[in-house]
Formats: C-alpha cells, sequence, structure tokens
C-alpha cells in the first residue's frame, strides 16, 4: 500500500483530526465537577443498569467520530493499493487529454525525441480503456488537435500517432496550455489526466511565465496533470545561425561577401565539422568550422559572383548532427542589373587640380570604379541642383546630393515621396550649407539636427575616426580596414549634428562628432556625411575607405532583402511589387509544390499572405512579365538550444504547482495506475468517513433520545435534557 | 387556599422558608413559630392534635372491678356504669432522629438533618403544648443521645441542646435501632422517625414491624433532599459517598432516568412496608416548608381518624 500525497504531512493531520474528539473528550472529562452524595447506593443500583450501555454508547459514538475523521484523513492521504482489492469498486471512465510538444527540437536525435515522445503516448494510451474520452493535440507554435474528446479505439488513436510529425516551429508554451485547458474542461469523465510530453527544453521550462502557471492551476482543478519529460540521449547541436549578405557588391558582375555564424548549443566542445556555401544549387566553397567551444560562436563567410541579376538563393549547409533542421540556413541575395545614381551637385565652382574640384566629381569617381558597360554596374548621371526639378527620379535608385544649398519645398516632397518608396538618399554637407535651412526643409529626411560648423583649429592635427562600434554594413567596411589605413582619413571641418531618435550613428570623429548617419524613411534610407564630398573639409574624398563606402552604400541603399526573409511559422503579409490586386501567384515551397494564392492590398501595397512551415527557398511567380520573387525561410534559432532539463530538476520547477514531472515509463505507468486506484480508494474512503459521521450523528440522537424516556416533564428538566442533547450532537 | 404547586417555593406569608428558619434562633423559637403558623392555617380545622384520648360508658357486668363504677352516673340514673379510658395518662411521643453522614447532605442550603431538627422540635412543641409527653433520640449506626420523654416545655430545651450536639457518624443502621427501642420502650406510645432510609430496607421494615407488635404507632418521615429526588445534575460529575461507598463518575443526565426510576421504586418499596405495618409514612422534600409539611400531615391524619 502506497500514499500518493505526502505520508508525514497528511498522516500527521489524519492523526490530529483522530485525536480532537478524543482531546475533546478527554477535556470533558477533566472539567467535571464534584459533589458528595448521599443516595450512593441508588446511584450506583442506576448505573449497574446503565454504565455498561452508557460506555458501550460512548464508546460507539467515539469510535464513530474517529472513523470519520480517520477515513477523511486516508482519504486525503489517497493511499493506494497494488493489491486487486478495489477491483470490487468497479471500473470507471477516466478522460485523457495527451498533449505531444511537436516543436522541431523534438527533431533532435538519430532516434528522434518525437518518435520517443509518440513512443510514451503509446504506453500511456495502453492505460485507457475502449470508450475513454480522448483527447490528442501536437503542440508547436500553436495547438495542432488530432482528437477531440472522442471515445478512445486503440486502432485509430495507433493511427494518428503513426501520422503524427513535429514541426519547424518553436514551442508557445503558454497558448497550448491554454488550449489544453480548454480541452480537459470538455471532459464530462469523473477523473480527468492530463499528460505532456516533451522534451523539457530549457527555454521553455527552466522558467514558467506567469501565464503558463497560471493555465496549469486551471488545469489542475480539473485534471491531474502528469508532465513526461523525456530521457534525451544528447543534448548536442551545431546550428547555423544567421547567413547574410555582409558586404561587396549585389549587382550583375558583382562580387559579394556572406557571412554565416556556426554556433554550439551542446554542453560539451565538439567539432563542428565543415559548412558548405551554395549559390543557388551551385556549391561554391566548402569551409572547416573546427572546434568550437559550449557557447561559442564562429563566423565564416564567402564570395559570390553573380552573372544575371534577380533574385538568388544562398544556403549554408553544416555537416549534419543530431538536429539537421538548424544545420541549413538560407539567405536572399537580390542581384540588381545596375544602380542608376543621380548626382546633384550644389557647387559649379570646380577647379582643374584635385584641391579644387567639387564633392560631386570625387563622389562619380567613387560610384563609377570601373569601366562598365552601358546599363550595367552603377551608372551616374550629374546635374546641378538647379536642374534636380527637371529630373524624372523615378529613373534612378539612388540620389546624392553634394552641397546642395537648399531646394524647393516641392522638390523637397518628391524626395521625400522618392526615398518612401524604397529608393537612398546620400546627402554631403559643405560650406554652402545652411544648418537652419536644412533643419527646416528637410527634417522629414535628414537623421539628424544640423548645428554650427566645427573645426579644427590649425594647429591641430585633423580628426580620425573613432573606433567601430555600429553594426551597420558601413561600419564594417571601415572595421575592416587595417589601422594603418584607417588611421589615416582625416577631417578638419564639419556640421555638428544631433542625431533623431529614428537614426542611428554609424561613424564618428575620435572627438564624438557624428560623420555618417543613417535614418530610415518608409521603404528607404537615408545616409548623411556631416563632412563634404570634396576636399576643402576633409581628406576623405582621395582617401580608398571614400570609393569603399559609397560603393558599399550604393548597394546597401538599394537592395534591402530585409522583408525576404523569414523565420518559419511567422505569417507574413509579404509584399509583391507592381503586382495587381487580385491578380493570381504562384508560391513554390521549397519542396518544389506549388500554391495557388491572390494578391491582395495591405496598406498602399500589393502583398500576398505567407506562412510558411518549410525551411528552404520560396519561389514567388506570377507571370512572365514580372521578375520571380524568392523567401528565405529558416528555423526559429530558440529551438537550436536543445539542452533540456531533467526530470529531477523539472519536478522541483513543478512541484509548487502540484504537478508531477515522471520520466522513466514504468514509473509513469504505475504512478498513473496509483493515482486511479488512489482516486477510487480516496472516493470510498470519502464515503465511509460520511456514512461513520452520519451514523454517530443518528445514533448520538438515539441515545440521547432514549435518555429522555421516563424523565420527568417539568420545564427545568427538558432543558437539561435539551442541553445534553445538544452536547451530544455537538 | 390551595396548596401550592409540588416543587415550587410558597409564599413567606404562609410559610417559613427552611433557610429562614435556619436563621431564626434556637430549635424552641422555631418550633413555636411553627407550630403558631400551623395553628394559623388550621384554624377551621377540626383536628384537635394527635392525641388518642377517648372516653367511654358500659354497664357493669359481674366481674368488673367495683371501683371502676362511676358513682356519679349511678346517683343520677341508678344503673352501674363503668367509666372506660383509652389511655390511662398523657400519651408518650419518642423522637427518633436519623443524624448519620447521609443527613448531612444538602443541595439547597439546609440538609436533611437540619430540616428533621426543625421538623421534630416543632413537632415536639406541638405535642407538649397539648399536655403530652416527648422524647428524643438521635442515633446513627447506634443510639447516640436519649431524652427521656416529658411534659413540659422543659423538655424542648434538653431536645434542642441534644440535636445541637449531634456529631454526625457514617453508617446508618435504622432497623436495627428500631429493633432495639422496641424493647427499650416497655409502654406502648408513638416513635415518630426521622431519616433518610439509605440503609438496608428489609432491616427497617422489620424493625417498623417490630415496634408495631409491641403496640406501639409509628410516623416515619422519610427526609430526603431535592436533589436526591430529581437528580436534576448535568455534565460531567464525581459523587464522593458520604458514608465511605466510594466514588462514582457519570453523567447525571444519561442515567437519571434510571435513577428515578430505582428512587421510585425505592419509595414505593417503603411505603408499601409503612402502609402494610399501619405506619404513617409522609415523604418530605427539605426544600418544602416545615409547617407545610406538618400542617399536611397533621390534617391527613385527623381525616383518617375519623374515618376510622
Amino acid at each position: 500500500m502506497g500514499f500518493l500525497n505526502s505520508l508525514g504531512l497528511w498522516s500527521g493531520l489524519a492523526a490530529l483530526g483522530v485525536a480532537v474528539p478524543i482531546i475533546i473528550h478527554l477535556l470533558y472529562r477533566k472539567n467535571r465537577k464534584e459533589t458528595k452524595w448521599a443516595a450512593m447506593e441508588l446511584l450506583r443500583k442506576a448505573l449497574v443498569v446503565r454504565s455498561g450501555q452508557v460506555k458501550l454508547e460512548d464508546f460507539i459514538v467515539l469510535a464513530l467520530r474517529c472513523l470519520a475523521i480517520l477515513f477523511l484523513g486516508l482519504a486525503l492521504l489517497r493511499p493506494t493499493m497494488n493489491s486487486d482489492a478495489t477491483a470490487i469498486l468497479g471500473e470507471k471512465k477516466v478522460g485523457m487529454v495527451i498533449g505531444i510538444d511537436a516543436s522541431f527540437s523534438m527533431l533532435h536525435g538519430e532516434h528522434s525525441r518525437f518518435e520517443k515522445a509518440l513512443s510514451q503516448a503509446r504506453k500511456i494510451l495502453e492505460t485507457a480503456n475502449d470508450g475513454d474520452p480522448l483527447s490528442l493535440m501536437l503542440m508547436s507554435r500553436q495547438p495542432n488537435i488530432l482528437l477531440r474528446r472522442t471515445g478512445f479505439q486503440p486502432a485509430q488513436a495507433l493511427e494518428i500517432l503513426e501520422n503524427a510529425e513535429a514541426t519547424t516551429y518553436p514551442l508557445d508554451l503558454e497558448a497550448n496550455l491554454e488550449r489544453l485547458d480548454e480541452l480537459v474542461s470538455e471532459l464530462k469523465t469523473p477523473a480527468n489526466e492530463c499528460y505532456l510530453i516533451t522534451d523539457s527544453q530549457e527555454v521553455d521550462w527552466a522558467q514558467l511565465s506567469s501565464k503558463a502557471k497560471e493555465a496549469f492551476e486551471n488545469i489542475s482543478k480539473k485534471a491531474t496533470i502528469f508532465v513526461v519529460p523525456l530521457q534525451n540521449d544528447s543534448e548536442e547541436n551545431f546550428a547555423i545561425t544567421q547567413l547574410a549578405y555582409s558586404s561587396g557588391s549585389l549587382q550583375e558582375s558583382g562580387v559579394a561577401r556572406f557571412s554565416a555564424e556556426v554556433k554550439n548549443y551542446g554542453r560539451r566542445q565538439g567539432d563542428a565539422g565543415s559548412i558548405e556555401f551554395f549559390l543557388g544549387d551551385e556549391l561554391i566553397t566548402r569551409r572547416s568550422v573546427g572546434l568550437l567551444q559550449s557557447g561559442e560562436t564562429r563566423t565564416l563567410s564567402f564570395f559570390a559572383s553573380f552573372d544575371k541579376p534577380g533574385d538568388i538563393g544562398v544556403k549554408a549547409k553544416l555537416t549534419k548532427d543530431e538536429l539537421s533542421l538548424d544545420n541549413e540556413r538560407y539567405a536572399i541575395a537580390s542581384v540588381s542589373p545596375g544602380i542608376k545614381v543621380l548626382c546633384v551637385d550644389g557647387d559649379l565652382t570646380t577647379g582643374t587640380n584635385d584641391a579644387q574640384r567639387n564633392g560631386a566629381y570625387y563622389a562619380v569617381r567613387a560610384l563609377r570604379l570601373n569601366n562598365r558597360e552601358a546599363g550595367k554596374g552603377i551608372q551616374v548621371h550629374h546635374i546641378a541642383a538647379q536642374d534636380l526639378s527637371l529630373e524624372n527620379l523615378g529613373e534612378f535608385d539612388l540620389v546624392v546630393m553634394a552641397n546642395v544649398e537648399d531646394l524647393a519645398p516641392e522638390m523637397v516632397g518628391r524626395l521625400e515621396k522618392f526615398v518612401q518608396a524604397g529608393k537612398g538618399l546620400i546627402v554631403f554637407l559643405g560650406d554652402k550649407v545652411q544648418p537652419e535651412t536644412y533643419n527646416k526643409n528637410f527634417n522629414n529626411l535628414l537623421p539628424a539636427t544640423l548645428e554650427e560648423i566645427a573645426e579644427v583649429p590649425e594647429t591641430d592635427l585633423p580628426w580620425a575616426f573613432a573606433p567601430v562600434n555600429s553594426g551597420h554594413s558601413l561600419a564594417q567596411v571601415v572595421q575592416r580596414l587595417p589601422q594603418s589605413v584607417f588611421n589615416t582619413a582625416r577631417f578638419k571641418k564639419l556640421i555638428k549634428a544631433t542625431p533623431s531618435s529614428k537614426s542611428e550613428v554609424i561613424l564618428s570623429t575620435e572627438t564624438k562628432l557624428p560623420i555618417l548617419l543613417s535614418r530610415s524613411v518608409g521603404s528607404g534610407d537615408v545616409l548623411l556625411f556631416t563632412t563634404s564630398a570634396d576636399r576643402s573639409w576633409t581628406e576623405l574624398p582621395v582617401h580608398p575607405l571614400y570609393a569603399m563606402l559609397l560603393q558599399q552604400a550604393a548597394t546597401d541603399l538599394t537592395s534591402d532583402t530585409s522583408s525576404q526573409h523569414l523565420i518559419a511559422g511567422t505569417p507574413v503579409e509579404l509584399l509583391v511589387p507592381e503586382r495587381q490586386v487580385g491578380s493570381d501567384i504562384q508560391v513554390l515551397d521549397p519542396t518544389g509544390q506549388a500554391q495557388a494564392l491572390k494578391v491582395t492590398q495591405v496598406g498602399e501595397n500589393p502583398s500576398c499572405p505567407i506562412d510558411a512551415a518549410s525551411i528552404g527557398i520560396y519561389k514567388i511567380e506570377g507571370g512572365d512579365k514580372f521578375k520571380s520573387l524568392q523567401v528565405a525561410v529558416n528555423p526559429d534559432q530558440r529551438e537550436s538550444m536543445s539542452s533540456s532539463l531533467d526530470a529531477s530538476s523539472l519536478q522541483s520547477q513543478l512541484e509548487p504547482l502540484g504537478i508531477r514531472a515522471i520520466s522513466d515509463t514504468g514509473t509513469l505507468i504505475e504512478a498513473i495506475e496509483n493515482s486511479r486506484r488512489g482516486r477510487e480508494l480516496a472516493h470510498l474512503l470519502l464515503v465511509l468517513s460520511t456514512a461513520a459521521f452520519i451514523l454517530q450523528a443518528l445514533l448520538a440522537k438515539r441515545f440521547t433520545d432514549k435518555m429522555r424516556q421516563g424523565e420527568a416533564s417539568d420545564l427545568g428538566g427538558a432543558l437539561q435534557i435539551n442541553q445534553v442533547q445538544a452536547a451530544r450532537r455537538s | 387556599m390551595p396548596n401550592p404547586p409540588e416543587g415550587s417555593q410558597p409564599s413567606g406569608a404562609k410559610y417559613l422558608d427552611p433557610q429562614v428558619l435556619s436563621k431564626i434562633g434556637t430549635l424552641d423559637v422555631i418550633a413555636r413559630q411553627v407550630v403558631e403558623g400551623i395553628r394559623i392555617g388550621l384554624h377551621r380545622s377540626p383536628a384537635r392534635g394527635i392525641s388518642s384520648e377517648f372516653t367511654a360508658y358500659r354497664q357493669f357486668v359481674a366481674g368488673d372491678e367495683v371501683r371502676s363504677i362511676d358513682w356519679k352516673v349511678y346517683a343520677r340514673s341508678d344503673r352501674y356504669y363503668i367509666k372506660l379510658f383509652e389511655a390511662e395518662t398523657n400519651f408518650v411521643a419518642n423522637m427518633l432522629i436519623d443524624s448519620s453522614e447521609s443527613m448531612t447532605y444538602a443541595s439547597n442550603g439546609i440538609s436533611k438533618l437540619e430540616y428533621a431538627k426543625y421538623l421534630a422540635a416543632s413537632l415536639a412543641y406541638l405535642i407538649v403544648d397539648q399536655g403530652d409527653s416527648v422524647g428524643m433520640g438521635t442515633f446513627d449506626d447506634q443510639l447516640r443521645s436519649y431524652v427521656a420523654p416529658k411534659s413540659n416545655m422543659r423538655v424542648l430545651h434538653d431536645i434542642s441542646t441534644e440535636l445541637e450536639k449531634a456529631d454526625p457518624q457514617p453508617r446508618t443502621n435504622v432497623g436495627s435501632i428500631l429493633h432495639e427501642f422496641a424493647n427499650r420502650m416497655s409502654r406502648r406510645g408513638f416513635v415518630v422517625v426521622f431519616s433518610d432510609l439509605l440503609d438496608n430496607t428489609e432491616d427497617f421494615i422489620q424493625g417498623l414491624n417490630h415496634l408495631r407488635f409491641k403496640g406501639h404507632n409509628v410516623i416515619l418521615f422519610h427526609i430526603l433532599d431535592p436533589a436526591e429526588l430529581e437528580f436534576p445534575l448535568e455534565g460531567m460529575w464525581k459523587f464522593v459517598g458520604l458514608e465511605g461507598e466510594g466514588e462514582l463518575i457519570t453523567q447525571p443526565a444519561r442515567v437519571r432516568a434510571n435513577y428515578l426510576k430505582e428512587l421510585e421504586s425505592f419509595i414505593s418499596e417503603i411505603k408499601d412496608a409503612c402502609t402494610k405495618a399501619q405506619v404513617d409514612y409522609v415523604l418530605v422534600n427539605t426544600r418544602d416548608p416545615v409547617e407545610q409539611v406538618l400542617s399536611n400531615h397533621l390534617l391527613q391524619r385527623s381525616v383518617l381518624n375519623k374515618g376510622r
């Protein structure tokens, strides 16, 4: 015989409960009064006749009271018996809700955690009887109900489990617990059980949210909860956590660098093997990752050249480990056929030597590094500021303003729309720029409020760059330069700028004055150089960094693919520019399966809803006249953290909620059976307790009523009898 | 005026509360108070006391003593008549008071023994007042004191003194005392017994029969405390025997019915024995006023005598 509840605590309480009537009885005896008595012989005769009877009556009532409390205490202990003695109680239906963790971490292992979870579910189902109400649910990003309050049929349930699959989504524990609570509430059986079979990832279970705790508490009011943590053979896992364009030209015939980060999520140091980089389906290179400490991240990069424009998938693939889903990562390179730049020059007084040339001169040359064939690479169109109103901005991808004094408000409005539509704007300042005018007219475009001019005294050395601490791709360009080269870029003069809340300072001087700032405006970006584009304020235009910065800036500002990188299981409205609302598009998933969708309107932009479940590259095609759009879908990195709580840690986490975590199958089945038997015994004991209580009340009344027989019917006597009756009933 | 309901406290205008009596003073004063109360209460009553005095005449027959002829009657009627006397002299009453430990029990302030003293003293006053003789003895397991019968008020003082000296002792044996008394009293008369009779009932009945056999008129005042008669205690009680019977712990409420049955059986047995032996039985509740008990008894007795 065992007890499901704490024997020490509850048996102590039960003993206390049993002691209560005895203590009351003893106290009652202690409080007796004493008198001398003459008619002892009469009293003795009365007692000779009655004392035995009274003692017996007392004993019966006291014993029944003690039994009532004893049975109640035992019921609270929830005793279990290993014999079949409880079979006489008859079988009772048990309502079961089984939630199986189907997040992608469950795919870990050669014999995956998910398969083990299904095996545990089968074992649990073996304890069910035909017809018992059963709900089955897969838990990941959202609940997936496989069976809902269906009478248990072994063949049906096993078939459903056979076909169940883990997802590529992370686990949303709170949402799933909420749904489990609903399923438990639907059960109408006297005894309900709720099972959660999970790999008990630390990320989900180490710190339960208050909402999750509340959900557990709600469920535990209606059902016995068993959390079944799986016994994980290994927790080692390497994952590619990031793959992204790093630098270089994303243009036809351009070369760009892509970087991948590999992380060791395991508990031990390990060899991450090698990583392969693919452009499209073509293997570009294979690199060795080497040994990684637990928690260590290593960045590896490769160069890819593009021979045709359009979106192209980039893939990094790690040597297979125990969780393969996060061994591949995808990115999209949006290669443009060429970038059309409009260079707007505010200073037309250019000289013939380098020192006298204006900013546009250097900018144009920095952007036109290579002699490209017409229509390819960066094409720069150079105009004077006063001619800007004559240009059709829609033909350009990027506008560069150099030392432009001011623009008409109408022109400023056109520029704003140009940037908001996803195009780029680079602004250089200079001696023609009036800070007040810029602050007033370019307020919606500039990433900072301009102040006065700051200048290095002639006796001092011009300012150098401060060490880079930004993650912006332009900052990374500067950071990759050798220190000796980096320090030669100097600044004599600039306009002080106070960054706005929506902007980012990419580069600044060693005196902490911002040099390069960025701001997003609509779908486009604006870059602000607080110094000049010519050599009057800085030697940067003749520094190698200048061309690198402008080239990178041109690429960054014209090839934003962030909207084309999705996390699996996160539904998004994907912008599909130039498509007609209501037109048909076709989405091809990574396995090649096509799905027809209609273009919808979201805000002012045509879009289509994508809820990507598979990891890989999705292709959106909408007829010949539109270019193909590609989307990279990657898993949520949280699920790569495959380390789990062991059963004892999970138990200590769940214990305050009164929930048991049992890992071992045998122990689990025993606990389930004990729980059911215990419940039956508890019910029986509660019935016995109630019966004993009622019986003692009836007997107490009967015995008291008997006392009244033959007694004087005067008022005082009746009152005394009533008092005795009341005392007995109490 | 109707008698007050049983168990209720009578009005002080007519009766003296037994507890008040104890504050009055000496027994003779108490007795006088009580008897005066009775006389007021009996002023319309035909009763003349407990005297057995009776006078009658019959014609002289051969064999009668010549001296017993009433010559005055002869002078008037010229016939011989003999004057017959029921008693040559005033009757003698002996009162026996049980002064054992059990008589000291008091639940309402006045013990059975004190009550018996008031009752005996009052009765003695009545008897002496009408010219008869009264004596008194106290006993427990033996006769402790005895005041020989006298017919003057002096005897009241002696009785008072003896009663006040009474030292309660355990173990009553009323039966043996009655036997002893029956043997000692050569002259027939009244024997008045005051006791709770919490003793061997059979012995007592035999003692009664013995007295009756000797030709005594016996009156038994069976004195019990209200608590003994009603057993009204509640809660858990420890009872300690007054005469060394040991202890008993019980809840009176639970055994009350049976106790009252036993009490009723006990009283019935004594009452039946008294009826058989032609003994006047008076059950006395010490809560009742003394004069009420006395007057009721005297009234009852006179009615009975009339009927005879």
